[in-house]
């Protein structure tokens, strides 16, 4: 019976431990902009994991980096020891496609290290897909289009010039 | 009885209009070469075929409206009126044909928006968008800051009479210089002299706060060109919030702060009258309202007690209340965050703000402060009046530039630029609202289209109504002109179908 009783408490325990260790990942399911935005009190100053494109510079401060990510709704600031972020090769841009990350941390509705920013604090960072240089084929459409408004435009300054040169001949006459 | 236009008067508008919309294809040819720089092929190919529709359309007026007559007020009026919104037709050329926006009519919403200043925006996935069409959306922040007609009289219509009545007709009351046209050329070079400065301090800055050179140049020149011009326009979607930099804050806030003084004030004091600055009336209002306001916004804020540290109060409360009067609309908060953190009393504080803006003659919409300087002196006058002796006699001056003394024309003629602008910001309101938005956040936008300011609480979306999306570019393109010019054409049009 004793021993019954100590393997139950130790499950407990152990139960405890084990809420205890994931607390802070209770938002471990990625969280979109669009509802950290509207629900900014709820989740401020908790653990959460957000994903999306890394977009534009990567704004090196000291030990630390600003990275912007896009999840096609909103982009989010996210404050990074810059070596967590050694790995990511594409930034997004016009001719480049930014690396899809996974952000895990602490998310604040008003940063207080960061000037009241809405931001995130990394603690970790996991490359989902590579970025890519985009590619953009020849729009031969518009290159017709452009051939056409030439013609046009050729046609009008010819009707014109031939309309003053006829003007100016009437007024000699 | 109302006269029917004639031909000659199609053929007058129809010239000067042309030679416009030509100098409008002359200043895409800046993105082009940009674009090619670059190597940005399908922009460019953007911009080309802009480019030849434009000089198409413009070499077609002036042509066959070819005509030698001055034109009169009301052509310099309809002139005006119709620049805008063939720039803005012409202007969203390019920024249809990127692929980043979901329809032509998003797409001249977005070349009003930046060619009136405003800086709302329908732009998607703008992260993505190309340098060359990037910097178009930033540079006709600058030539509509500026003044497109002045643009076209300071290279076009050189020499004219006509050019007196467009420069008016374009919501400038006053004349640096003598001559029109040296004052639109003066407007030019002391904004270029600003455009250097400013963009090599925010380079500079962008470099110190880890922007790469490339990049710390062109978001230098862009952020230069839409604060300086009150536009409000960022190559990121994130707004000034990208940078995250007090320094850069700090920055744009002194460009937003100079783009909302008069021109006239400018040269005077680049031309060693510092001591305007201190007695012109508009600057002595900008000031007070200033501190009042914020004060009424600053209440709004500690009622729910949002940014409670003061370095967070600043750059989230007073960067937006800045933005806000001089009329610029930077944010470096999400536009959903006003509804969900800013208190009624604060968004008050802020609608406020907006609907006065900056100095007459800048680049800022809205009422302005001298109107408003002009109101209270007149307030104070009838004050006077009914307190002296009936016999005594007295008046009162204001100083602008030079000592003016006040008239009942200036008042009258403030009082109803006041109330027509009450009356833009109100109509815009309620068409919002019949499409169901409540009536703080429809006032809110509506008051940052009509007085060009781009600040938004969510309303301007892509997915909004398209007679909202019309009605506030109606709201910016009247906003913008100070009604009269735009008056005018509705009167024309008006004559055109009922006149005799």
């Amino acid at each position: 019976m004793i021993t019954l009783l100590q393997n139950f408490r130790k499950k407990i325990i152990l139960l405890f431990l084990l809420l205890f260790c994931i607390y802070p990942f209770i938002y471990a399911q990625t969280i979109s902009s669009t509802e950290l935005l509207n629900n900014a009190t709820d989740y401020d100053n908790k653990v959460i994991t957000y994903e999306g494109e890394v977009i534009g510079d990567i704004l090196k401060r000291g030990n630390y980096s600003w990275i912007n990510i896009d999840d096609n709704n909103f982009t989010i600031g996210v404050w990074v020891e810059t070596s967590l972020i050694k790995d990511i090769t594409f930034t997004g841009n016009y001719k480049t496609e930014g690396d899809q990350i996974e952000v895990r941390g602490i998310f604040h509705k008003n940063c207080s290290q960061h000037g009241g920013d809405l931001d995130i604090h990394a603690n970790e960072i996991r490359i989902i897909k590579k970025g890519r240089i985009r590619d953009f084929p020849l729009q031969i459409g518009k290159i017709k289009f452009i051939v056409i408004l030439i013609i046009i435009l050729f046609s009008q300054i010819m009707i014109l010039v031939i309309k003053n040169f006829l003007k100016a001949r009437l007024k000699k006459q | 009885m109302v006269l029917k236009p004639q031909i000659i008067d199609l053929k007058i508008i129809g010239n000067y209009l042309g030679r416009t919309v030509i100098g409008l294809g002359m200043v895409m040819c800046i993105p082009l070469i940009l674009a090619l720089i670059l190597g940005e092929i399908n922009p460019a190919i953007d911009f080309v075929i802009s480019l030849l529709i434009t000089f198409i359309l413009g070499i077609g007026l002036v042509g066959f409206c070819s005509i030698d007559r001055e034109p009169r007020w009301m052509h310099g009026m309809i002139v005006v009126a119709l620049s805008w919104l063939f720039a803005m037709f012409l202007g969203a050329i390019p920024l249809f044909l990127s692929g980043h926006y979901g329809s032509y009519l998003d797409s001249c919403f977005e070349a009003m928006s930046g060619f009136a200043t405003t800086g709302l925006t329908l732009v998607q996935d703008l992260n993505h968008l190309s340098y060359a069409h990037n910097f178009w959306r930033h540079f006709i922040m600058f030539i509509g800051g500026q003044g497109i007609v002045i643009m076209a009289l300071s290279f076009l219509i050189s020499g004219s009479s006509g050019a007196f009545k467009m420069y008016i007709g374009e919501a400038r009351e006053e004349k640096i210089l003598p001559n029109v046209v040296s004052t639109a050329k003066v407007i030019w070079i002391v904004s270029l002299v600003y455009l250097i400065l400013g963009s090599s301090i925010l380079t500079i800055v962008g470099l110190f706060e880890g922007l790469p050179l490339k990049s710390a140049i062109f978001h230098g020149i862009c952020i230069f060109m839409t604060a300086f011009d009150t536009g409000g326009f960022s190559p990121q979607s994130q707004n000034i919030l990208y940078y995250h930099s007090f320094y850069y804050e700090i920055v744009t806030i002194m460009i937003m702060l100079l783009g909302a003084i008069n021109f006239k004030l400018h040269y005077a004091i680049l031309t060693g009258n510092r001591r305007e600055i201190f007695k012109n009336i508009e600057t002595v209002t900008l000031f007070f309202s200033i501190i009042l306001i914020f004060i009424i916004t600053s209440f709004g804020l500690k009622l729910n007690n949002q940014y409670p540290q003061v370095v967070s109060f600043f750059r989230k409360g007073f960067y937006q209340f800045i933005s806000a009067h001089t009329g610029t609309g930077f944010a470096t908060i999400y536009s959903e965050q006003f509804r969900s953190d800013w208190s009624t009393l604060a968004l008050v504080g802020i609608i406020i703000a907006m609907s006065i803006g900056g100095s007459s003659c800048s680049t800022t919409g809205a009422i302005k402060t001298i109107r408003v300087g002009l109101i209270f002196k007149g307030l104070k006058q009838n004050i006077k009046r009914i307190i002296l002796p009936e016999s005594a006699v007295f008046s009162d001056k204001f100083h602008h530039i030079k000592d003016i003394i006040l008239e009942d024309k200036h008042i009258l003629s403030a009082t109803l630029m006041v109330f027509l602008y009450f009356g833009l910001y109100f109509f815009g309101a309620l068409v919002a609202m019949l499409f169901g938005y409540p009536f703080l956040e429809s006032l809110f936008e509506s008051t940052s289209a009509a007085a060009n300011v781009g600040l938004s609480c969510g309303i301007t979306k892509v997915t909004m109504p398209a007679v909202l999306k019309i009605t506030y570019i109606l709201q910016m393109w009247i906003g913008r002109l100070e009604f009269t010019s735009v008056f005018t054409l509705f009167g024309f049009i008006l004559a055109a179908i009922k006149g005799k």
